[in-house]
């Protein structure tokens, strides 16, 4: 017979309805312990929309038996919880920042990063991608959103910049 | 792979991968010089950030560590949480969670059939009562014998819904739970008073509407009923929208609205979700009765 996972993935509407009411229940019982600091701020329906998105785009194609099903998805609940927080998180800070700015300017990450001359001679575009993508956890789709170009050209500029970074690294530590 | 892949290196690390993906682009890292250097610059430079603070451990790279499952943590990751009061807060968080053995248990309840679950929750009178429509409900039906509403119209909160640890609850959360607790219970007075407290301060939540309407033809009051539950039969949560429509059906059959029945039966076959069999079983039986 197959499993609930095999059944939405040959496309039976039966089993991701099933699969969506499982992450429903599980985000009801997660959010109400509130959120990891200790706000409130993740609805629980708003984290079980968010928890279907992610286990349909990409989690349903990971996975390969590892844990039972219902396992899986409880990690995918929590998983999106923490995502949900760290993201209101960075708005607050990013608010808060923008609010002091001239009082006190934001500590400059670059100065802390062995990697930080390198990547302060890049051109400003590329040092943004970088540190957005291998800093940031920033996926593709969500930079060509906001640089507002394709998917591919956010791969393409990505594989660039990393070359030149790495290949200016590889002549300083020659030189 | 044959192309490249430094444009993949980002979703390796941060294991975003499906295992044959990971498993091809590891293998052309070990004939590529090229996406080798690329790999090695892209983690010493995470490593870097991770030891400073400056990144933190992947939501599902913590809950790992949190479960005890996937590789130790690193030096750099290790430094990094002994110091990261946020990781800290969310590791904490994580812990104070149920464990998913827990919530595995609570599903398996859950999923069980509805016709074995429900005479576990009645006793007395009730359960006596609840024997003789679970015998109904399981003996092969001469096509054209209607179903007893009442006797469909009851389901069982997932446990997870019951949960009382949380605190403080509004007063919507409070009259919800207390409302869930008096239906469980089988105290369908108790459970109609709660449950309109909990629509008085949300009026738009379809779940509510779904237990009070079930609670109220449970008790009797079938055009009550109706009233509730035709809004969350138009709704857009699929669950709440099937349960609504197969008693909104037999509903229409008690009070001889064949038509109306049919409608809604037939919608419960197109949406494909829980109860599409049992409608299709139902159209078929009314189809020689008309």
């Amino acid at each position: 017979m197959a499993t609930l996972f095999e059944a939405a993935r040959a496309g039976d509407r039966r089993a991701t309805s099933e699969i969506l009411g499982i992450l429903r229940a599980f985000a009801r019982t997660v959010c109400r312990f509130g959120g990891p600091s200790g706000s409130r701020d993740a609805d629980w329906e708003d984290v079980a929309q968010e928890a279907a998105r992610r286990f349909f785009e990409s989690g349903l194609r990971r996975y390969r038996g590892q844990g039972s099903e219902s396992s899986y998805l409880y990690s995918i609940v929590r998983t999106t919880v923490l995502e949900v927080a760290r993201a209101s998180g960075r708005r607050n800070r990013r608010e808060a920042a923008q609010e002091v700015e001239t009082v006190a300017p934001p500590t400059d990450p670059l100065a802390r990063l062995e990697v930080g001359a390198i990547l302060r001679q890049l051109p400003e575009s590329c040092r943004d991608l970088l540190l957005k993508v291998f800093l940031g956890d920033a996926s593709y789709a969500q930079l060509a959103g906001e640089y507002g170009i394709a998917e591919s050209s956010v791969r393409t500029r990505m594989t660039r910049c990393l070359r030149q970074a790495r290949e200016m690294a590889a002549k300083g530590a020659a030189a | 792979v044959t192309d490249h892949v430094t444009d993949r290196l980002p979703a390796l690390l941060a294991g975003r991968l499906d295992p044959e993906e990971a498993s091809a682009i590891r293998q052309h890292l070990d004939g590529c010089a090229d996406c080798a250097a690329d790999l090695r610059w892209a983690r010493d430079l995470q490593e870097d950030a991770l030891r400073k603070g400056l990144r933190h451990p992947g939501s599902e790279r913590l809950l790992e560590l949190v479960d005890g499952r996937g590789e130790a943590a690193s030096e750099a990751e290790a430094a990094h949480l002994a110091s990261c009061e946020a990781c800290g807060r969310e590791r904490e968080w994580l812990r104070s969670l149920p464990p998913s053995s827990q919530a595995e248990a609570e599903l398996a309840a859950w999923a069980r059939p509805r016709a074995r679950v429900l005479p576990l929750q009645l006793s007395g009178l009730a359960l006596a009562a609840a024997a003789a429509l679970v015998v109904i409900f399981l003996l092969p039906r001469d096509r054209g014998t209607l179903p007893d509403p009442t006797s469909l119209a009851r389901f069982d909160p997932l446990p997870v819904h019951l949960d009382r640890s949380a605190s403080p609850m509004s007063a919507f959360e409070e009259s919800r739970l207390v409302g869930l607790e008096r239906y469980v219970e089988a105290d369908w007075e108790g459970a109609r008073a709660a449950m309109r407290r909990a629509l008085d301060e949300r009026p738009e939540s379809d779940e509510v509407r779904l237990y009070l309407g079930s609670a109220e033809v449970l008790a009797g009051n079938h055009e009550g009923a109706a009233a509730l539950l035709r809004p969350v039969a138009d709704g857009l949560e699929p669950a709440f929208r099937d349960e609504a429509l197969w008693i909104l059906a037999n509903l229409d059959l008690a009070a001889g609205d064949t038509a109306s029945a049919e409608r809604r039966l037939q919608a419960l076959v197109e949406a494909a979700g829980r109860h599409a069999t049992a409608a299709r079983d139902l159209l078929a039986d009314l189809s020689p009765a008309r």
